[in-house]
């Protein structure tokens, strides 16, 4: 029998780097309302009334286990209780968790001790880490860390002059937004893909993780504008942590964004940007992480102990 | 036959085909589960569309369309499979009417007793 993995997360950003880096192609199930376009089998769990999102997670895990024959799920995200109850269903499952740093102080801390219900705990790396404040920072006993994971690694990316050929600009300077919508006066709006990020002389984005990291390590000069609503995650430290590192600007209020602006057009700050984006430059954890998959994967998918039908 | 067994008999005839008369016909909660697999966005969002409803029931439209998002509808749970050849390509042997089956008896399972037809 094969030792499938099945990948379980919304943000799929990070489960795609990991599964392109694995040995055997995985299944991801995904509850986001756009499906990923990834050369994977995906599965989606729908969001519905009835049942409860617990029990169809549960329930769910169960028929897509028993299905594609899943030796090892990873989650990235919240073990939230249906998941929980799946890591007790079915023991011969090899559970991971690929959990998230960057909490905001004081936020997330139910998922503390569910840590526990995993076989091993992988922390995808943060640029950030030294101002992370969040609950993650105390509970680091058995949790393996990895560089900052991203789709490419920087070897893949086009050079800015490969990449603004592939987009077919000119001279004029560039402009990339992440997670927002703006203009810069005298920029072009682009909308390259990850490998022709380069063609950017500037970038404009929000602070989650993907956009962050990729940006910072292709050396985008970036205004980033933390996302006050991101939920849990600290966009703000991140945001400021590169701004205090020299290697982005930070945007902390929206009145803020005009000035910043009009500061990163300006070529020789843009160009001490990248200088310093080069200079802590960071490694991709992405096939790290699919390694710490790989050599913990269950050869084996034994049938479920748990009550409820079977599927 | 005596008189009390011919009564007996048509008791059980009577509770036989009342049960079947209601396994037959899902009663007024029952959920509608529509397979849609083959259809294109468009085609699949008309669908939606004519089932969509603000009261009732949910009815749950299957799809192996990945663009299923837009054709969302009030009233309607979109239930996404692969798609036969996306399957083929990952699991070569298995055939996909076997997923399709599994994944019926699942869905019942999942949003309540009722009715498969297709779209």
């Amino acid at each position: 029998m094969n030792a499938r993995v099945l990948l379980v997360g919304d943000m799929t950003d990070r489960l795609l780097a990991v599964a392109a880096r694995l040995p055997a192609a995985p299944i991801l199930l995904t509850s986001a309302a756009e499906l990923p376009r990834a050369p994977l089998l995906i599965e989606h769990l729908p969001e519905t009334k009835r049942p409860r999102r617990e029990t169809l997670l549960r329930d769910r895990l169960r028929h897509l286990i028993e299905v594609h024959e899943i030796g090892t799920v990873v989650l990235d995200g919240v073990p939230e209780d249906g998941l929980l109850a799946a890591t007790a269903d079915h023991p011969g499952v090899t559970w991971l968790w690929l959990r998230p740093a960057m909490w905001r102080r004081g936020q997330g801390l139910r998922w503390r001790g569910r840590s526990a219900a995993f076989d091993a705990v992988l922390e995808p790396g943060e640029f950030a880490t030294a101002g992370d404040e969040g609950w993650t920072v105390y509970d680091r006993e058995g949790v393996t860390t990895v560089a900052p994971i991203t789709a490419l690694d920087r070897a893949d990316l086009l050079d800015r002059a490969a990449a603004r050929e592939r987009l077919g600009l000119g001279d004029e300077p560039a402009v990339v937004c992440r997670g927002l919508t703006t203009t810069v006066p005298g920029f072009t709006v682009i909308e390259p893909e990850a490998r022709a990020l380069r063609a950017a002389d500037l970038a404009v984005a929000t602070a989650g993780y993907t956009a962050y990291h990729e940006l910072l390590a292709a050396g985008v000069p970036t205004v980033f504008v933390p996302d006050e609503d991101a939920g849990p995650d600290d966009q703000l430290a991140r945001a400021r942590f590169a701004a205090a590192a020299g290697a982005a600007l930070c945007a902390e209020r929206a009145a803020d964004l005009a000035d910043l602006l009009a500061l990163a057009a300006r070529p020789e700050v843009r160009a001490a940007l990248a200088s310093r984006c080069a200079e802590v430059a960071f490694e991709n954890g992405a096939s790290a992480a699919a390694e710490w998959v790989g050599s913990r994967a269950s050869p084996a998918s034994p049938a479920p102990t748990g009550r409820g039908p079977r599927s | 036959m005596s008189e009390r067994l011919r009564w007996e008999l048509a008791g059980a005839r009577a509770e036989r085909d009342w049960w079947r008369a209601r396994a037959a016909e899902p009663g007024p909660d029952a959920v509608e589960v529509v397979v849609a697999a083959g259809l294109g966005v468009e085609e699949l969002r008309a669908l939606t569309a004519g089932l969509a409803r603000e009261t009732g029931p949910a009815t749950v439209v299957v799809t192996d369309c990945p663009e299923f998002r837009l054709a969302r509808a009030a009233g309607v749970v979109l239930e996404y499979l692969p798609d036969a050849a996306t399957w083929e390509r990952h699991r070569p042997g298995v055939p996909w009417d076997d997923l399709l089956t599994r994944r019926l008896t699942r869905i019942l399972l999942d949003h309540g007793p009722g009715h498969i037809r297709p779209a």
